[in-house]
């Protein structure tokens, strides 16, 4: 079945470039320097990227260690039989602004199957941070340098985000293939216009709130699908996961994504980070914050409805990985004096600080470092073992 | 004695006199001044001015029901006598106060009087009732028996033996009971089989520690931080707030001297660290001071002082910030130095800012000597020849037996005294006990007897008005020095020419320059001005989380440092009023604001009007003991003045009386002062407010630790926080804006407060409570001492050479 697209050398091309090889591309092969510019970020802690940074790259995740918000993919194949052939997987860790969408809503790592192509932001490893994955030496030249990913997001995400979606334009379930183009606005990168997919009875066909089979796929059909490896990776094809055929598919899974993310947060909590210490004497001060973007909006307003008399918050020191230590032991708590939402705020940011006041301050509240909020509706809980930090080298 | 209708009499009779006059006359008389209130009925007291004053009150609202024919709650009132001097008396008047102050009496349904004239008799018959409670309080009989308060004890044994005995110790002394701060009146100071088994074991405590079976030796011993480290770097001790190391042990109570090298950090707001020895058994402190030293350049403390049995920690005792049960896990490894060995752990508590100064005032210890107990040869001197060198004689036994006893018991012995404390002696070899044994159990009796730890003065066969020789010296060491008297003073009172006015002078000026006269700047001014009072109520953590116990101890330390300046510079008594000077320390100054001292002790520093302190009436002291933990209060600054500047207390509040209730939430934000002044509308307060609140309304810009302050912060309410309005008229019609000029009108009448000064010295002196008896002699000592402007030195000698002090 992988044979099937070779009718469509010109659009692979195109397809290949449009899936984020327009900007990895060049990097591969000598970057220009005006590109350079924009995609030579690093990051600084306590500054949010600027809107625009960074290098897009789309693979298919390969292997991830959840907990450190770390993982790697493959990146999307350029019709190079030597990159296919010897090329590492691409590691990367998560900025710890770094956000994650799945299935059309806020998710981690751990949310997104092994195998789920991926499109994502990427700026080189920030300095004074430990940098992982490490630079080597001897870095492959198929591994671009910007392994610290600003946004990861599955196809569901990544195209209706920007507007787009798919429109069958043939099926033929006997062959596994499945004819697509594209609707909507165009994504500024990935697929776009006529592309052939393949399928066959592994594809999940999500209908309604149940699963649907091959047979419902039908032209002129509006959906969003998932796409993972094929045999034919290195050309640019791929295989169809999921197909989403319908809206209430994509609301259904939409929605249960968001409440695994808010289920997951109000037990870790908010990522932010300490903008300013005001100190006080007797060591209690006043700590301002800002919390991290992509997050569901019910947790941001449940942070800012403690900012009245009686409300209040624990600020837990976490490290550039949003690990936590012992996070409900460890944490200071103290009223939320007060907060304000900056607009368009730039990468990473959601806007919002929150001003909060501790009898006691932790070392890990310095301007700069990253800590988890927990507005006092959250619960307080001990996190399992293998999600807290027990030693400095653990770190 | 004389009765109180006698007293009253007298005063009728010393009135129109210009120089004579009683105290209690010029007192009221000055208050009337003050207040302007009811000057006739205030002039008219006694008898006759109850007949003025009281009885048309009386016929007029109670007479119709508690008279011969109707005795309304079985109580009448036209036969009540007047002699408030009679105790059941007093009573039966303290209840007619009471039914009125509550409003309870005249019944509703009866015609009300008006609020000044019930104001007035309330006030009159307080008055009387207080005057005979002085005059129950002051009686005295042939022999009169002042028991040592334990300050004195203590002093007392230490004089006397060289033994350091401390009478705070848990299970050692009860709290001698006070009145008006004062806690050596020898009416308050009974005698219970409490107190007797206490003395008799403290004896045997003090005796066992002058006269031990093996003399002890002197240790001297050394921690270091770097040693066993197996470091070649210096290793340091970092203590942070509220932390401490046992570095220092006491293997028996007595002096140790204790040496130890640190730096100390001040926190990134200029506070100092606080060191002190904390002791573990009795969880407190023991000695402490403010150290300042940078981190690369450790200076050397010398603390020598008492010290309990125990062990103690070297501690950092400024606030605690690790109360919690966190450690500030500064590093792993051991502590070099802040740049170092800072922690990395974001869990931990943050120790240093982004500028890399340390958040909390923070010591850091080298090493700790330890050299004790020392033996002084003066305090071995003491002892000298109070113990028979050769065991088994009896004759030196005896010598030495009245030798000790003459000194214990301030007085020289009988040979029937001495006998049977060697029959004793006797007994206790015959029962088994070696001689030094039997002889020390004789000399625990000599002190576990009344005749040393009472003052006795008088004679049970001869009636006598005045102190003899050994009663004087007694009654000056005991005044100067709160101790036995020295052989100097022992030796005059031998010779029968203490009482001499040239020999009087000289030993008085011998005795103001002893160093043991600061016993007498420490304790006098302690219970003049009631400081006992300061931290009685630990203000509330939430509201005040600067305050703590070494800035409660330094506002003490203010106040008495500053009674020993006027002191020892000899400065006049309006100085207590106004200065443009205080005492500060650099915990002190960080409270009320001003530039840190350049040393860390207690030192003299002038300062600014615009610094809206000097004297004592705004020290932070005087503003907290008179606040309740939470605000500050007014009425109790008012009655505090009163009583410590006038020497007149107030009559008490009526009962159940209703608390001013917290602003409510949909009500402006209002003052104490502004709810006050409405409390003060009601006819059974107007009339005492009316007087004691202008005296305390002229603190309002000190909030309840005696912080500066503009706005008052008012819990509850809406809107802002309201100013403060600290003016106000006193009942003379002289008005005031703020504490300085209200401290400036007192100023202008030294006269009345220089008297009120001297009353409370004679008390504090007398060790009994001033009656009508005693005001011509204190005015007299006043009138002396206004030629030379009061000064405190003057006032002192003028008391001693008085009539007053040698009267009985």
């Amino acid at each position: 079945m992988h044979e099937v697209n070779r009718d469509h050398t010109v659009s692979r091309r195109r397809i290949l470039q449009s899936l984020g090889m327009v900007v990895a591309l060049p990097l591969l092969n000598d970057a220009s320097p005006s590109l350079a510019a924009e995609t030579d970020v690093v990051p600084k802690p306590g500054t949010f990227p600027a809107l625009g940074t960074g290098v897009s790259l789309a693979g298919e995740l390969v292997s991830v260690d959840h907990v450190n918000r770390r993982g790697a993919i493959r990146l999307v194949g350029d019709n190079d039989d030597s990159r296919y052939h010897s090329a590492p997987s691409h590691r990367f860790a998560m900025l710890p602004y770094g956000t994650v969408r799945y299935h059309g809503a806020p998710a981690e790592l751990r949310d997104v199957p092994i195998g789920t192509l991926l499109h994502g932001t990427f700026l080189l490893p920030a300095e004074g941070i430990t940098a992982y994955p490490p630079i080597e030496k001897n870095q492959s030249k198929y591994v671009p340098a910007q392994n610290q990913a600003l946004t990861l997001e599955d196809d569901f995400s990544f195209y209706e985000r920007q507007g787009q979606s798919w429109k069958i334009t043939a099926v033929d379930i006997s062959k596994g293939t499945l004819n697509v183009s594209s609707l909507g606005q165009p994504s500024s990168a990935g697929l776009t216009g006529d592309c052939v997919f393949e399928i066959d009875r592994s594809t999940r066909v999500w209908n309604g709130r149940a699963f649907g089979e091959l047979k419902d796929l039908a032209p002129d059909q509006s959906m969003q699908l998932n796409l993972t490896w094929a045999p034919e990776w290195k050309n640019g094809m791929f295989h169809v996961a999921d197909v989403w055929i319908d809206p209430e598919s994509r609301d259904v899974a939409r929605e249960v994504q968001r409440q695994v993310h808010i289920r997951h947060m109000r037990t870790r909590w908010l990522p932010g980070w300490v903008d300013h210490v005001e100190h006080q004497p007797g060591g209690g001060g006043i700590v301002s914050v800002t919390l991290f973007s992509g997050m569901d909006q019910t947790l941001y307003d449940a942070a800012r409805a403690e900012a009245k008399p009686g409300g209040g918050a624990s600020m837990a020191a976490a490290e550039w990985t949003l690990r936590t230590w012992w996070q409900e032991h460890d944490s200071r708590n103290g009223p939320v004096l007060d907060f304000k939402d900056s607009p368009n705020p730039p990468p990473g940011s959601s806007g919002l600080q929150l001003r909060v006041q501790f009898s006691r301050l932790l070392e890990g509240y310095r301007a700069g470092r990253i800590i988890r909020f927990r507005p006092n509706s959250f619960p307080n809980v001990k996190l399992p073992p293998e999600a807290r930090i027990n030693s400095l080298d653990e770190r | 004695m004389v009765t109180d209708r006698h007293a009253l009499e007298d005063v009728r009779e010393t009135w129109p006199m210009t120089t004579g006059g009683t105290m209690f006359v010029m007192r009221l008389s000055l208050w009337a001044l003050l207040f302007a209130v009811n000057t006739e009925a205030n002039a008219a007291d006694g008898v006759a001015g109850f007949d003025q004053s009281v009885l048309p009150f009386i016929e007029t609202h109670c007479l119709r029901c508690h008279n011969a024919q109707k005795q309304e709650g079985k109580f009448r009132l036209d036969t009540l006598p007047r002699e408030f001097v009679v105790q059941a008396t007093a009573q039966r008047w303290a209840e007619v106060v009471f039914r009125l102050n509550s409003g309870e009496m005249p019944p509703t349904k009866e015609p009300q009087p008006k609020p000044q004239e019930l104001g007035a008799v309330v006030d009159w018959l307080s008055t009387r009732i207080q005057e005979g409670e002085a005059a129950r309080m002051a009686q005295r009989g042939p022999v009169s028996h002042y028991r040592l308060s334990r300050e004195e004890y203590g002093h007392t044994v230490y004089d006397l033996l060289g033994v350091y005995f401390d009478v705070n110790l848990p299970g050692a002394f009860n709290e001698d009971p006070r009145w008006h701060g004062f806690d050596r009146i020898g009416s308050l100071l009974t005698l219970s089989p409490s107190h007797v088994d206490r003395y008799f074991r403290a004896a045997e405590t003090v005796l066992e520690r002058a006269f031990p079976d093996q003399e002890p030796t002197s240790q001297k011993t050394r921690r270091e931080a770097s040693a066993g480290q197996g470091l070649v770097g210096p290793v340091r001790w970092p203590l942070w707030p509220g932390h401490g190391q046992h570095l220092v042990t006491a293997s028996m109570p007595g002096l140790y001297r204790i040496r130890i090298r640190l730096s100390a950090l001040p926190s990134f707001k200029g506070r100092l660290p606080h060191l002190a020895l904390w002791h573990h058994q009795l969880k407190r402190s023991i000695v402490g001071l403010d150290v300042d030293a940078p981190e690369d350049k450790p200076t050397v403390i010398e603390i020598e002082t008492f010290l309990p049995e125990g062990q103690f920690n070297v501690m950092n005792e400024s606030p605690g910030m690790l109360a919690d049960g966190q450690t500030p896990s500064v590093s792993q490894s051991p502590f070099v130095n802040t740049t170092d060995s800072r922690s990395n752990q974001p869990t931990a508590y943050r120790l240093f800012n982004d500028a890399g100064q340390s958040i909390f005032p923070l010591l850091i210890v080298d090493w700790v000597e330890t050299e004790g107990p020392i033996l002084p040869a003066s305090d071995q001197k003491k002892r000298a020849g109070l113990i028979p060198a050769q065991a088994d004689d009896l004759k030196a036994a005896r010598e030495s037996l009245n030798r000790f006893v003459t000194l214990a018991w301030r007085r020289p012995v009988t040979d029937a005294d001495l006998n049977r404390y060697i029959q004793l002696i006797e007994s206790e070899v015959a029962a088994g006990e070696t001689f030094r044994s039997a002889y020390r159990a004789a000399m625990v009796a000599v002190l576990s007897s009344k005749n040393f730890y009472y003052l006795e003065e008088g004679s049970p066969s001869l009636r006598r008005d005045t102190v003899n020789d050994w009663e004087l010296a007694s009654r000056l060491s005991y005044f100067l020095w709160s101790s036995m008297p020295d052989d100097e003073l022992y030796g005059l009172a031998q010779q029968g020419t203490l009482h001499r006015p040239e020999v009087l002078r000289a030993q008085l000026t011998r005795m103001l320059a002893d160093p043991k006269i600061g016993r007498f700047t420490e304790s006098f001014p302690r219970q003049w001005l009631q400081l006992h009072r300061v931290g009685a109520f630990p203000p509330d953590a939430s509201l005040f989380p600067d305050y703590d116990k070494w800035l409660e101890q330094s506002m003490v330390q203010e106040t008495t440092g500053y009674f020993g300046e006027v002191f020892s510079k000899n400065l006049q008594l309006r100085e207590f009023l106004v200065s443009d000077w205080t005492m500060m320390n650099p915990r002190l100054a960080m409270h009320y604001g001003l530039p840190r001292p350049e040393v860390s002790s207690l030192q003299r520093v002038l300062l600014r009007p615009e610094e809206h302190r000097g004297g004592l009436l705004t020290q932070a002291s005087i503003l907290s003991l008179t606040s309740d933990g939470t605000r500050h209060r007014p009425v109790h600054r008012g009655v505090w003045v009163s009583e410590a500047v006038f020497g007149r207390t107030p009559p008490p509040p009526p009962p159940n009386v209703e608390p001013l209730a917290p602003t409510p939430s949909d009500q402006p934000k209002a003052t104490i002062r502004m709810q006050l002044e409405s409390h003060a509308t009601h006819a059974t307060c107007a009339s005492c407010h009316q007087k004691i609140d202008p005296l305390g309304f002229a603190f309002d810009n000190f909030d309840a630790i005696g912080r500066w302050r503009t706005s008052e912060q008012v819990p509850g309410g809406q809107g802002i926080s309201p100013p403060v309005n600290a003016s106000g008229q006193l009942m003379d019609g002289r008005s005031y804006n703020g504490s300085e000029e209200f401290k400036q009108l007192l100023a202008q009448d030294t006269d009345r407060f220089a008297e009120a000064f001297v009353e409370q010295l004679a008390t504090y002196a007398l060790r009994r409570v001033m009656t009508i008896d005693d005001t011509a002699q204190i005015k007299a000592i006043t009138v002396a001492s206004q030629k030379e402007e009061y000064k405190l030195r003057t006032v002192i000698e003028n008391l001693i050479l008085s009539d007053l002090f040698f009267k009985r």
